[in-house]
């Protein structure tokens, strides 16, 4: 990706919308010197169905992207127009109310409208950080095709603490039940230190352990040490790989469900205004 | 034979059961390779338990011992460290379970060991799943449709329990808030969002008189057109300037000059300086100068005043020298608007008397007067005089008419004169007793045929001409004021602070209202004291009254305020 979708097309969405924001702004000093300014007014009226017709248009990207036959613009553009049309609703619905904002469900629209936005603004400063990030990690080896190598390895542990002692088959059983446990994991990645060192502290785990260890099978938990903290470095690898994935995946999750309240808001918002 | 283990086993992706005989009474259980039977799963002890026949008799039952000293062994679901146990039971060990059962009297006893089914998936590695956000339950559309069912619940709930004012589109003003949740007392619904509630729904409860002067072009605007519900107005009385400038920004008229301001958009910005309004005589309507329009500003109050004189140190007043203030004579009104109009009886005669012959004692000329009632005054009171000093002289003296024709009687003579030399006096420019404060025109020549008084005298003037005053009562009367706010200014910088020039002021021309700048100094948008088109105009002409039908007796506004 040469182009980056912030400056695609020769930067022109970012030109119609710093265009639009400079009209927009002189718009709205005229007419707040002529009166009151509010949703009801000619202007303000205008400026809440530009603002509807953005927000239809942004939430036509969601429907396009899964249209990989489509023809109808490129992604690209259709997430640069996305970006800037964005950021534009948080200038045309503040000049819709006239800048007034209270405890009701039109406010309640407009908070849903910042979440999203501002959600949007993470999801953009996100795209253009992480993936050089990742993929400088997977250069290595991809987080999907670790599952493979692990389970090589776990087979190895198994073979090896076959017809062992009590406590050398837990050190094994322990381990094994830590990387086929089934719990999800995904959402603590994003909350959890990325500098913690678990080889260390497996390092001191096996230490403590070698002690429990019969001195017959001291060679045989050498080497299964070696294994164990094999699999440590690749659920690091994972679990790096996927902090910066789910990164990228996560702000969508706030993003998507806001926007979607969002139109629910919107409607009732309408009904409101247009019932009195 | 005492043991007989049956297993099932996957070979060369087949299933087949294979049954292994062991001798002995005691059978053991564990992970390692010496047990009788063998469970591979690290979660299983070395050694983990055995089953011993212990009994010789035939009622005696195997007994099953757990020797992981933490009863890691299930019998029927229960952990157990010893237990007898026979066919039918089921004993479960790490993922595997043993069924016991025996054939027949004198058979081995059969264990029939399982493995869960699904251990091998169990054991599967699953980082990646586990780790990606995908695969959690709560995708983006469930998350989706649970914000919008609760922000749907939500505003269901809310109207439901009669919350309306969430949906409104603004705060409803202080005063309309008992009626907030009560939109159909307004409002009828479905109307086109860009039309405001009829004026009928307003002068049901407000009586609003039409503007003054309707001499505008285009009809009047409908209440909500100014007094905008439901967009931020927190009192609908103060009402922005916009709503004032849409017109006056660009005032025009049907015919002929505008009597105002033509372009007027805020206090601030550009209203014009003040103009005062000064009667005119033979004019219908009085003239408005602006107060920086110095050739036109003359006060023709056709009064002599001159307010340095009375503000000098020790002036003499009629108990020796004062000084007088500006509230020696200007009097706030009641509520402390206004200052109320100067009256010779208030504020002129405790010094300036308008005495006219020692000899009538304390006798003063009333005022205001015209002079024929002046000379009225005289003649009656010299008559009076006469008749009080001459008492001896003329008691017993028949009353008389006097004839048409004949001469003056001598009291008669003496009456006249001492009026002619009153009136002197009074209308001298040496004593300054009227012509201190009016200007008075004198004809030339006698009065022959006077038609005042009971009679003429040898050197009685024609009366002389009083021009009318013209003392302004209200000078902005375009505008409304109230000194009361103003009090604190007053008590500091005193009336001067805004009436510049006051204690200077020799000329009775000089108009000493206060400039647009100096009320800008205080009134000024954005940080100033309030500068609304409303802080001193007036829309709605209350002379004008327009009558409204109160559809809520008081009775039920006064409830809906202690919230029944």
């Amino acid at each position: 990706m040469n182009e980056s979708f912030l400056s695609y097309g020769g930067k022109r969405w970012l030109w119609f919308g710093g265009l639009s924001a400079g009209l927009l702004c002189v718009s709205y000093l005229l007419y707040r010197r002529q009166m009151l300014p509010h949703g009801g007014t000619p202007m303000g009226l205008t400026y809440g169905v530009l603002g509807t017709v953005v927000i239809l248009i942004l939430m036509v990207l969601g429907i396009r992207k899964r249209r990989y036959g489509s023809g109808l613009g490129t992604i690209q553009g259709w997430t640069s127009a996305h970006v800037y049309l964005g950021l534009l609703t948080m200038l045309l619905i503040p000049m819709h109310a006239g800048f007034k904002f209270r405890l009701d469900i039109h406010t309640l629209a407009f908070v849903l409208m910042a979440i999203v936005v501002i959600s949007g603004v993470v999801g953009i400063v996100l795209y253009r950080t992480v993936p050089p990030r990742l993929t400088e990690y997977e250069k290595s080896i991809q987080a999907d095709k670790v599952d493979k190598e692990l389970g090589r390895l776990l087979n190895e542990m198994r073979a090896l603490a076959k017809d062992k002692s009590d406590q050398f088959a837990r050190v094994c059983q322990a381990e094994i039940s830590r990387l086929t446990a089934r719990h999800h994991q995904g959402w603590r990645l994003l909350w959890t230190s990325q500098w913690a060192d678990p080889l260390a502290a497996k390092g001191r785990e096996l230490a403590d352990a070698v002690t429990r260890i019969p001195p017959a099978e001291h060679k045989d938990f050498q080497t299964l040490s070696r294994l164990i903290v094999q699999t440590v470095q690749l659920e690091q690898t994972v679990v790096t790989q996927m902090r910066l994935r789910n990164a990228l995946q996560a702000w969508l999750y706030i993003h998507v469900p806001a926007s979607i309240a969002l139109m629910v808001a919107i409607g009732l918002h309408l009904v409101a205004v247009f019932y009195y | 034979m005492p043991f007989r283990i049956v297993r099932r086993v996957t070979r060369r992706g087949e299933e087949q059961t294979v049954t292994t005989d062991v001798a002995g009474d005691v059978l053991r259980i564990g992970r390692g390779t010496d047990n009788d039977v063998l469970l591979d799963d690290l979660g299983v002890s070395y050694s983990h338990a055995t089953i011993t026949l212990s009994g010789t008799q035939p009622g005696d039952r195997p007994f099953l011992r757990d020797l992981t000293g933490a009863s890691l062994t299930l019998v029927n679901r229960l952990p157990v460290r010893e237990a007898p146990v026979g066919p039918g039971d089921l004993i479960r060990i790490g993922p595997y379970r043993l069924r016991l059962s025996v054939g027949g009297a004198g058979e081995p006893l059969t264990i029939q060991v399982e493995e869960d089914r699904d251990k091998a998936a169990d054991e599967k590695v699953a980082l990646f799943p586990r780790y990606n956000l995908s695969t959690t339950r709560w995708s983006k559309g469930v998350l989706s449709l649970i914000v919008s069912l609760i922000v749907l619940g939500g505003a269901a709930l809310a109207f439901g329990v009669g919350k309306h004012g969430l949906f409104m589109p603004g705060a409803v003003s202080s005063k309309h808030k008992l009626f907030a949740n009560d939109c159909l007392k307004c409002h009828s619904p479905w109307k086109a969002v860009w039309k405001v509630v009829p004026d009928r729904t307003c002068v049901a409860c407000h009586a609003g008189p039409p503007h003054f002067q309707n001499v505008s072009l285009t009809p009047a605007p409908q209440c909500a057109a100014c007094h905008a519900e439901h967009k931020g107005q927190a009192m609908l009385a103060l009402t922005p300037d916009q709503k004032c400038a849409a017109c006056h920004g660009d005032l025009k008229v049907k015919e002929g000059e505008p009597r105002f301001a033509s372009s007027v958009h805020s206090f601030t910005a550009d209203h014009p300086e003040f103009a005062v309004s000064l009667p005119l005589s033979g004019q219908p309507l009085p003239k408005r100068v602006r107060l920086n329009v110095k050739e036109e500003l003359v006060d023709r109050a056709q009064l002599k005043l001159n307010h340095k004189l009375h503000l000098a140190p020790d002036l003499a007043g009629p108990n020796g020298p004062e000084q007088l203030t500006c509230s020696s004579c200007h009097q706030p009104d009641a509520q402390g608007a206004y200052m109320q109009p100067i009256t010779y009886q208030r504020d002129c005669l405790r010094c300036h008397l308008l005495d006219f012959d020692d000899k009538v004692g304390a006798k003063t000329v009333p005022h205001p007067q015209k002079p024929e009632e002046v000379r009225r005054f005289l003649q009656a009171t010299y008559a009076e005089y006469y008749v009080l000093t001459h008492e001896s002289e003329l008691r017993g003296r028949p009353s008389f008419r006097r004839l048409p024709g004949a001469p003056p009687t001598k009291e008669e003579l003496w009456v006249g004169d001492m009026t002619v030399k009153a009136e002197q006096y009074l209308y001298s420019k040496k004593t300054k007793k009227c012509l201190l404060c009016h200007m008075l025109g004198f004809p030339e020549g006698q009065a022959r045929a006077t038609p005042v008084g009971i009679l003429s005298a040898p050197g009685l003037r024609l009366l002389p001409v009083v021009p009318k005053t013209a003392v302004p009562i209200r000078w902005f009367p375009n505008s409304v004021f109230d000194h009361a706010p103003h009090n604190d200014l007053i008590k500091q910088k005193g009336c001067v602070a805004c009436h510049a020039g006051a204690e200077a002021s020799e000329q009775t021309e000089d108009v000493l209202m206060p400039s647009i700048n100096s009320c800008r100094t205080c009134h000024f948008d954005a940080g100033g004291a309030r500068a609304q088109c409303v802080e001193c105009h007036v829309y709605h002409d209350k002379t004008k009254p327009r009558q409204s039908e109160h559809p809520y007796e008081l009775d039920e506004i006064k409830k809906r305020a202690r919230g029944e």
